[in-house]
Formats: structure tokens, sequence, C-alpha cells
């Protein structure tokens, strides 16, 4: 069985540098891209079983890319990642249909309990 | 502006030199009779008697009226405003029915007397029962004698305009000054008010005069009698009170009472009101005005530290995460059976440079504060600190503390933050009232200096009659990080010292000889201020 694509959308450099090791060491596939637009361009969309977004990005943030892909049709979870520890952005969120929602720095922990949220939210496999 | 000149009384003295004048013609003229005659205001239809000589057979008494339609003698005198010799008037066809002749007058001598503007005052005569000529030197004594009345007349006339000049004067300085003046006698009781007064409390003269001034205006729950001070000190005092309206409002005034002793009439006082609710109302508003700008500098900085720390938070939560992403990958990488050692140490290098990272992002940020300037401008300490005891002055009179300032008059202007160095002298002017909080046995002095220092510097200090502080343990003071015990508007001894510190200045503190402590500071007055560290 291919591992599931969790694709890694955030501008920060350190962020994307380390968190798909991670990913591979948890037994996902990995990519990452340095901004919506990147990701939205890509061929991976479709594939994309989950979704590590952050919140704040220049251009197109996390919370517009949820929108567009909703509009789209496409329904990957999202797990919100943010450097910004704000409540009301949280409850937003995760009314819109979020999966999780992680504050920087989260543990090893918090991120597979992310998943398993995300896990129950898409029901069945693709 | 001149008054009818003839409503002017004779004063008493005036009278009584008159009168040893007439006596000392019929003596001298060996006549029975020498008087002075004065015209009656206002329409002059009688002639009076004012002075008569105390001779013998004198037929004519003080006071004696004479009607201007009889034919008298001086009658005569009086319309034609000449002189007048009757040497024999019984054997005179033209006097031969003088009234004179039926009081067993014979002869007569008179002269007009005339006010200094040439109007008739009266005569000044003499008559004898017999025949008599009177001779040239006689009338040249009679002549002489008029003068003299004559001159006092002028003397009597000048110093009335004078009097009603400056009573006029006087008037119009009362009804137009726009203050309340009243005029009180000994026991306080209302003489005269100007206009101003009915307009500031209501009352009209009729319902003033006659009134105790603190039965009228005196707020019944105030006890002060500072009306009546003026008279038991003897000087003019002067208060900021609260008097009352006719309808009861309250209203404040400066007040100030003036006692003037008069001659004669007992000593009298004015009482000069001020209406001072729209000055306080100012004071307040400015007051206000400052306090909310020194709220809002505070509000300001502490917004900005907010934002600041979110910006700090934000930076470093990105390499952070990417510490402990890579520390847990790598833990993953080194467990298991065959761990991937090329893999962990990738993670662990990852980690150490997300570390330096970090490091970067504090001290890029350290650098950013830095170079913010502080506001530096040209600055009056003592306005400065004016400033900060007037925002004060509730403080202080909680306290019971009596606050004196002895502020250089040559101080030079310095450059530094304005609002920085008022958190300063506002800090060591609470940690004063605070210090003072337990006094009793002394009175709470606080003094508050400024002064000019060689080398160019500005000192200032605040001396305090209170607990002062253990010198051993005196750099504590500084170094403690605690805030002082109030709102927070101010800031502690230790960031007042580094505040003083970026303006290249010094804060220290020393006991004093007496009770208390003082705190002082100095700052050169071309201070270069450094930016203020960040608190981090």
């Amino acid at each position: 069985m291919t591992r599931p694509l969790v694709a890694v959308v955030d501008d920060d450099e350190s962020v994307r540098e380390s968190l798909p090791d991670l990913l591979r060491e948890l037994g996902f596939a990995a990519t990452a891209f340095a901004s919506a637009d990147e990701f939205l361009s890509s061929e991976d969309i479709t594939r994309t079983h989950c979704l590590l977004l952050d919140v704040c990005m220049p251009g197109m943030s996390g919370p517009e890319l949820q929108q567009v892909l909703v509009s789209r049709g496409v329904r990957v979870p999202i797990i919100f990642i943010t450097a910004r520890a704000d409540v009301n952005v949280r409850e937003t969120l995760m009314q819109r249909g979020a999966a999780a929602f992680l504050s920087k720095p989260f543990s090893e922990l918090q991120l597979r309990q992310a998943f398993d949220a995300a896990l129950r939210q898409t029901g069945d496999s693709r | 502006m001149n008054s009818d000149t003839q409503e002017i009384s004779i004063p008493s003295e005036v009278l009584r030199k008159w009168q040893r004048i007439v006596d000392l013609l019929a003596n001298i003229m060996c006549v029975p009779s020498a008087v002075v005659t004065k015209m009656e205001p206002p329409r002059h239809t009688r002639y009076e008697v004012i002075v008569s000589s105390n001779s013998k057979g004198n037929p004519f008494p003080i006071d004696q009226f004479f009607s201007m339609d009889i034919g008298t003698f001086c009658e005569t005198v009086i319309k034609n405003r000449q002189p007048l010799l009757v040497a024999n008037a019984l054997e005179d066809d033209q006097w031969k029915l003088a009234p004179e002749i039926q009081v067993g007058m014979a002869s007569y001598l008179g002269f007009p007397v005339l006010w200094p503007d040439g109007r008739m005052f009266g005569t000044i005569c003499v008559l004898d029962d017999k025949a008599n000529r009177y001779s040239d030197m006689y009338q040249e004594v009679l002549l002489h004698c008029r003068d003299v009345l004559q001159a006092d007349l002028q003397t009597l006339a000048r110093l009335s305009n004078e009097l009603e000049e400056q009573g006029a004067q006087l008037s119009e300085l009362f009804a137009r000054v726009p203050e309340a003046v009243v005029m009180v006698d000994r026991d306080s009781r209302i003489a005269r008010v100007n206009p101003e007064f009915t307009k500031i409390f209501g009352y009209t003269t009729e319902e003033a005069v006659g009134q105790r001034i603190k039965d009228l205006i005196t707020p019944d729950d105030l006890q002060e009698e500072v009306e009546s001070f003026m008279y038991r000190m003897g000087e003019i005092i002067a208060v900021e009170t609260v008097r009352r309206h006719k309808n009861g409002t309250r209203v404040p005034v400066s007040l100030i009472g003036v006692p003037v002793s008069a001659k004669g009439s007992g000593s009298i006082g004015y009482l000069i009101y001020r209406d001072i609710t729209e000055t306080k109302r100012l004071q307040e508003e400015q007051r206000r005005y400052h306090e909310i700008q020194l709220e809002l500098a505070h509000a300001n900085r502490i917004a900005t530290l907010g934002q600041l720390s979110a910006s700090i938070a934000h930076e470093l939560n990105q390499p952070l995460t990417g510490i402990v992403t890579n520390c847990a990958t790598c833990s993953r990488m080194l467990a298991g059976e065959s761990p991937d050692l090329e893999g962990a140490r990738e993670a662990v290098r990852r980690t150490m440079r997300d570390g330096m990272r970090a490091s970067n992002v504090v001290a890029r940020l350290r650098d950013l504060f830095n170079k913010k300037e502080p506001a530096s401008e040209p600055l009056d300490l003592n306005e400065a600190t004016r400033e900060v005891i007037g925002l004060s002055l509730e403080e202080i009179k909680n306290s019971g503390v009596i606050v004196r300032t002895e502020l250089a008059e040559d101080l030079p202007s310095i450059t530094a933050d304005r609002v920085q160095l008022q958190q300063v002298v506002l800090n060591l002017l609470r940690n004063a009232l605070d210090a003072m909080n337990t006094v009793d046995d002394r009175p709470r002095d606080l003094l508050i200096s400024t002064e000019r220092q060689e080398g160019d510097c500005v000192r200032l200090s605040v001396k305090d009659a209170g607990v002062g502080f253990d010198p051993q343990t005196m750099d504590k003071l500084f170094e403690s990080f605690y805030s002082t015990k109030n709102d927070g508007m101010g800031v502690g001894l230790s960031v007042s010292r580094s505040i003083i510190d970026n303006h290249q200045g010094r804060l220290w503190a020393v006991l004093n000889d007496g009770p208390g402590a003082t705190f002082l500071f100095s700052v050169p007055c071309r201070a270069h201020t450094a930016p203020t560290p960040p608190i981090l």
C-alpha cells in the first residue's frame, strides 16, 4: 500500500525542512510547498490525503486556501498549524470544518493526535 | 462736575476761625456788632447769620434768618455785589426805613463775599449803634478780613471738587469693576455693594445692606469666618473658598479682604470676590487633559510591548517548531533495530541551525528595538516637574503631605524624553509619599528642588521626612523589580534608574540629616540619549 500523501504548506523554511522528515518517519509520504498558490498549481492536490496548512502566509492565507478547495469540491482534511496562538481564529477555523488546529511548536504526540482527528473526518481511505 | 458751591457747608473749624475774626473786628473797631452772613440755598430768598461777634450790644444772634426783600443793608450789598457804607442811617433818606434801625443799629459797613467762581456767598459787615464814618483804615481792615474769608472759600471749593472727583472716580470704579466689591463695617455688616455683587450673588443693594456678610453668602456647612479675619489680622487676606448665591448654588470664589482704617467713622473693610467657576473648570480640564496624555503614553507603551511580544513569539515559534520537529525525527531515526544515522545527523544539523536562527531572531529584534529613537526634545525640567506635581495634587492632599518647591530660576533647558523623565519624577514623588505614610509625629514635608550643576548638568532632588532606608541595602532599592503600589502609571526605581542612565545621568539616594531620605538624579544638558533597552 502506498503511503498516504501529506502536503505541508508553510512559508517558513524551518518548518518545510523539518516536517516532511518527521512525517516520513511516521509512515507518510510528504511534500512541501512554500505558498498556497504553489500547492494549487501542483499536481498533488487530488492525491493529497491530508493538508498541514499554515494560517498566516503572504499572498493567499491558509483559510483562504481552505475556501478555494471547498469551492473546487476538493475534500481533503486540513490540519492548521500556526505560530500565533489566537483563540478566536481557532474557533472560527474549527467551525469551518478544519480537522485539527496546532500551535507551533507542537510535539510529535500532538501531531499524531491531529492525524487521528483527520482520519476520523475522512471516514474512509481514498 | 462742579456742584452748586452754595451747597457746600462751612466746616466748624472754619466757622470758629471766622468767629475769632468778627470778635476781633468788633473789638478793634469798637462797634457792638460784626457779622458774617450766608445765602441760603437753593433759592437764596433768605440769608443767615453764621458768625456773630460776642460783643456787648450785638442784636444779631447766630442762625438768625433775614428775608431778601425787607430792605436790609446786607440785602443791598448782596444784590449789588458792591461794598456799602452807611455812616448815619437815621439821617439818610435812602436808609431811614432800614430794619436794622429797629434793633438799634445806626450805621453799617459791609463787603460782599464771593465764591471763587464768582457766585454770591454772603457778606461780612460791622454795625454801630451810633453814626460812624468808618475810617479808611477800618475799611481796609474789613476788606482784608473779607479777603481772608474768600481765600477760605476757595480752599473749601477746591477740596470739595477734589473730593467730588475722587468720589466720582471711586464710584465709577465701584460700579464698573468686574469683581464683586462689598464695603463692610467693623461687625462685618454690609454698607455698600456694587452691581457685580448682585450679578454674582443675586442680592440687590436693598437686600444686602445692613446684613452681615456671613449670613448672606457663606454656605451653612462652612464654619469659616474669613471675612472678619482681615480685621483680626489687620492686614489684607486672600483665599480661595466657596460662597453661596441667593438661589442656593455654590460659587467658587477667590476672596480678598482689605481692612481700611477710616478716621472718625471707625474701621471699615472692602471685600472683593471673584467668581472662579470658569477658572476652576479650565484648571480641571487641563488637569484631565494632562492626565489623559500621560495615560495614553503609558497605554501606548503597553500596547507596543504587547505587539512586540506577539511579534517575538511568532518569530521564535517558527525555528522552535523546526527544533522540536527535527528532534522528534532524530529520535525516531535513532530508535529501532537499524538506526538511520545519516538521517539523524541531518536532523541534528537542522536542529542546530534552527537554534541559531532562533538566537538570530532575538538579536535582530533587539537591534530593531534599539534603533527606535526615544522622543528627545528640549525640556524645561522645572515645567515638567510642576506638571507632575499638578497632576498629583489630589494624591498629595490625601496623603496629608506639604509640598514645597525650590526650582532654580536659572535652570538650563535639557534634551530628554519628556514623558520618561516625568515618569521618574512621578516615581520619586510617589515613593516619598509612601515613605511618609506612617509618619505622625512630625510634619510630612516634601521638598522638590532643582538646581544647575557644574559641568552643565541639572539636578532634581526629592526630599521627604519619611522612614528613610537602610543604607546597607540601598542598592537593592534600585535593583529590585517590584512596581510601585498604585495603579501602575509610574515605573519602579529600577526602570527609573535605567531611564536616567539612558540620558547619561545618575540616580541615587542619600539619608537626610534629619528624618527621611532624599532621592536625586542629575542629567547632563547635552545628553545624547541612548535608546531604552528592551524589557526582555
